[in-house]
């Protein structure tokens, strides 16, 4: 078994999309600098092992799918962080995140994670902002939900309040697919 | 055939690549109107398609006196599923499928890469399988922007530990061959891109050798991969990303 081993610290990687798309390459351009001493290593770069696969992280959908996958990822940090730093209880930020992990599979991941922040009364509030709309979700620690709706432009508004334990429900997700989604 | 293994509630797996390349007999040469062919087979799930536009990189050489530039440009045609987050990519003598978030499980993953190629097969009958890549990219979002990632990874044979404990702008690669035909890539890195930026946790896992092309035995390789890949992922994940996996606070 033949190994071959690089590894550098402290370099000046800031650009993440071509380090992403193509970041052996870069690894490879590093490797004159960096590390003087395998140099003379070229067998990785006659390897082949990545070169050759196609990179789609130009196109548009793909970058919002990734977008989208980073916010969860954020959303799920600020809930943790939340609840180590005993600003929220863990079960209201569990419910929440559940609450959110609902709405991502009805919406097969096309409704972005929301922003998220903690209320003066121990809930998380969710929210939602595009254009004129505006819709909130508020986990409150006794296990009540409450969904709210808010056109800037209009000002129309629609509320309606629902138990953690419950599926969401086809009212909510009508509401959610007309102003968040335009479906 | 299907391997068992976990699946997560909260992957961070954030494309996976598979890549066949194949060989025509002897006497079949590449019909470019096989794209059209291929969209024609695929378009009740894949009903949008595009032309990739290719990076290309120039090498000028001068060898002999003789100079000159030689290049060609491959041409990708992408097809886009309907529904799903899933790619086919199709060029001259290979087939690519990307899944991309939400990952959806190997089963469905196995699937999709069967489904690609049987289709291709209704349009032209390669020879031979002659190289099989598997590659999972996993993307951990920092929670904060001095956060190392040994919160995320431990240790092991492809990740030493001074490199989890870095302080952002690190990288590492470690190509191992197991022998002449196969090879893993495990690449470890990170990113500035939002906020506090993420680490890059990517597994490359190549065959290249002669492999019938009948759909039992190729599915049947990939998912060797697939459980190789899953080893060295499964070696690195430390409590605190199994509970991001699994979504619990």
């Amino acid at each position: 078994m033949a190994t071959q081993v690089m590894y550098f610290t402290n370099t000046d990687f800031v650009t993440s999309r071509p380090l992403f798309l193509n970041y052996s390459q870069s690894l490879k351009s590093k490797k004159v600098d960096s590390l003087p001493a395998i140099t003379s290593n070229v067998r990785l770069e006659n390897s082949g092992a990545s070169v050759d696969l196609p990179s789609i992280s130009e196109s548009s959908p793909t970058n919002q799918a990734f977008q989208k996958q980073a916010h969860t990822q954020r959303l799920f940090h600020y809930l943790q962080n939340s609840v180590q730093a005993q600003e929220v209880a863990r079960q209201v930020a569990a419910n929440a995140w559940k609450v959110w992990k609902k709405l991502e599979s009805i919406f097969e991941s096309k409704l972005p994670a929301p922003d998220a922040g903690i209320g003066p009364d121990g809930q998380i509030l969710y929210t939602w902002n595009q254009n004129s709309h505006h819709f909130e979700i508020e986990i409150f620690p006794e296990g009540i939900i409450e969904f709210f709706y808010l056109n800037f432009r209009t000002d129309e508004t629609w509320e309606y309040d629902d138990q953690a334990e419950n599926s969401i429900s086809e009212a909510v997700i009508e509401k959610i697919r007309v102003t968040l989604l335009h479906e | 055939m299907v391997s068992h293994h976990p699946s997560y509630p909260n992957p961070t797996i954030r494309e996976v690549v598979c890549e066949i390349h194949f060989k025509l007999s002897d006497v079949v040469s590449w019909d470019p109107s096989w794209y059209s062919q291929f969209f024609k087979q695929v378009e009740a799930e894949f009903p949008t398609f595009e032309p990739v536009i290719v990076p290309v990189l120039f090498e000028i050489t001068q060898a002999s006196g003789s100079g000159g530039v030689t290049h060609s440009i491959p041409q990708v045609i992408r097809y886009r599923h309907r529904t799903r987050n899933v790619l086919l990519q199709l060029s001259e003598n290979r087939i690519t499928i990307n899944i991309l978030p939400v990952y959806p499980g190997w089963q469905q993953v196995s699937k999709d890469i069967e489904y690609a190629w049987r289709k291709l097969n209704e349009v032209m009958q390669p020879a031979t399988v002659i190289r099989l890549g598997l590659r999972y990219i996993n993307v951990i979002e920092r929670r904060s922007a001095g956060e190392t990632a040994d919160h995320w990874i431990v240790p092991n044979h492809y990740l030493p530990a001074i490199l989890l404990s870095s302080y952002p702008g690190f990288a590492s690669q470690v190509v191992t061959r197991f022998d002449a035909e196969n090879r893993i890539q495990v690449t470890f890195t990170d990113q500035f891109a939002n906020g506090s930026g993420a680490f890059i946790f990517d597994i490359d896992r190549i065959v290249e050798r002669n492999i019938d092309t009948k759909i039992e035995q190729l599915l049947q390789e990939i998912t060797l991969l697939h459980d190789n890949i899953w080893a060295v992922f499964q070696s690195a994940k430390s409590d605190n990303l199994e509970r991001l996996l699994q979504g619990e606070l």
